[in-house]
């Protein structure tokens, strides 16, 4: 298999414009080839000297814009721009009452009405009267804060003095109390026999009926007593009769074992 | 100085200048100027009918412009009018049996030509060229070229035009303008080693 790629096909390899399948035949062809590979890097050489062949030097100006339609327009239009930005600016000032002045207090700038500012002496007596202001505030806080203060003093004193009063009441209430308890002492003092001896009489009754509660209770028990004994008494003989018979049989089972 | 590019992409330009925008489209005759009239410049050697190719090719361009389908294909198309023209121009050239490139042999050329052609150098082969010499001799080389492959090889050489964009700028096949190509460059290079130019001959002036 010898391939030979043509010289169409050799042109569009050295420019680099082929299909990838193509460029790997052609390169495995030069490769066998080495006149056709030398005759190629030839055609590259030239190229490359040919590639110093630079551009021109352009003439300054390009004679061929094309005329504008409407280039009278385009010349005016920045002059028409300035003049309707000074008009917004010109309206925008009307509107706001913007106002410009210069005189001899110097050059005054101002929205609305232009007003001059404040002598020295006008500030001076703005200062002043701040002061006065702040001094009378201060005044009036001070007074009021002694004020406050006496106040708290005489409100002290005073409750000191209502020590003394309570003092006094408490005093009398004990001795109101201790007059109370002295009349109630004596009031108990007067029927404590009878009283005590109704507690004992009242003892004593209770004391009576409980004994005699007491003593049936206990013969109750007694009664109960006897009763579980007899019970008991019988069923301790029946026992012995049924035990007897027992014995008998077993005697009688000794003594005969051949009727068994 | 330097001329920072700050336009916009030729594709909007295009868009815009077809639907009227003058300033779109002087910016895409400014963007195009150099091109084409170095395009021209190299076919003719002569700046007058550079220019003469360039106008004409930019007013076509202005009322043409609607007709281009495809934006993606504007710049074929600039250079099928440009070559278009610069056959016109040869042909009238012919014409008045003055050739245009060879106007550059004028009484003063002509002597500055001859002391760097081959008479001189096969006597020292050696001798390095310099810079503007070898532009010279270049601009010659070109010239001597038949005028198919000339175009051909300054549009791929010089324009970076590929291929496919040579083929329809020109109405011709792409293996049409590969083979020329092919002998182009082969006719170059015998003349390069006729005039005893090669890479190791070749002085760059600083």
């Amino acid at each position: 298999m010898s391939y030979k790629p043509t010289n169409e096909e050799l042109m569009a390899y050295l420019y680099d414009e082929i299909e990838p399948d193509l460029k790997v035949q052609i390169e495995a062809y030069l490769k066998e080839n080495p006149k056709a590979k030398e005759e190629l890097e030839a055609l590259e050489s030239t190229r490359l000297i040919f590639s110093d062949l630079e551009d021109e030097v352009l003439p300054n100006n390009i004679p061929l814009l094309i005329p504008q339609g409407n280039s009278e327009w385009l010349y005016w239009r920045k002059y028409v721009a300035i003049a309707a930005t000074l008009l917004l600016l010109i309206t925008f000032g009307w509107l706001s009452g913007f106002n410009v002045q210069s005189n001899e207090n110097g050059f005054q700038v101002a929205f609305g009405e232009i007003k001059n500012g404040l002598t020295e002496q006008q500030v001076a007596d703005l200062i002043n009267q701040d002061r006065q202001l702040m001094f009378d505030y201060m005044s009036n806080r001070l007074k009021s804060v002694e004020d406050s203060l006496g106040y708290e003093m005489q409100t002290l004193q005073a409750n000191y003095n209502s020590q003394e009063v309570v003092r006094n009441i408490f005093n009398q209430e004990k001795e109101a109390l201790l007059q109370q308890m002295t009349n109630l002492n004596d009031k108990l003092t007067g029927n404590y026999r009878d009283v005590l001896k109704e507690i004992v009489v009242s003892f004593s009754n209770n004391w009576d009926n409980q004994r005699i509660e007491d003593l049936r209770n206990i013969q109750a028990a007694f009664s109960n007593l006897e009763d579980a004994t007899i019970t008991r008494q019988f069923n301790m003989e029946d026992a012995l009769n049924i035990l007897s018979e027992k014995v008998d049989i077993i005697a009688a089972n000794t003594r005969n074992p051949n009727n068994k | 100085m330097k001329e920072i590019n700050f336009m916009p992409q030729t594709d909007f330009l295009i868009s815009a200048a077809r639907d009227g925008d003058s300033i779109a489209l002087n910016q895409l005759v400014k963007q195009w100027y150099k091109r084409i009239y170095n395009f021209a410049f190299k076919y003719f050697g002569d700046h007058d009918q550079a220019m003469e190719v360039c106008q004409k090719t930019f007013i076509s361009m202005n009322k043409n412009l609607g007709s281009l389908k495809e934006d993606a294909r504007f710049k074929s198309w600039l250079y099928r009018i440009a070559a278009n023209y610069c056959h016109e121009e040869a042909r009238r050239q012919k014409s008045k049996w003055i050739f245009p490139f060879m106007k550059i042999e004028s009484k003063n050329d002509k002597s500055f030509i001859d002391s760097t052609q081959t008479t001189n150098r096969a006597d020292d082969p050696e001798k390095e060229l310099g810079n503007s010499e070898l532009k010279v001799l270049l601009k010659k080389a070109l010239g001597q070229l038949p005028e198919e492959q000339r175009m051909v090889v300054i549009m791929k050489e010089y324009e970076g035009l590929k291929i496919r964009e040579i083929a329809e700028a020109m109405d011709i096949s792409e293996n049409t303008v590969k083979s020329r190509l092919y002998y182009a460059l082969g006719s170059l290079k015998k003349l390069l080693e006729q005039w005893n130019i090669n890479k190791e001959t070749i002085h760059y002036e600083l």
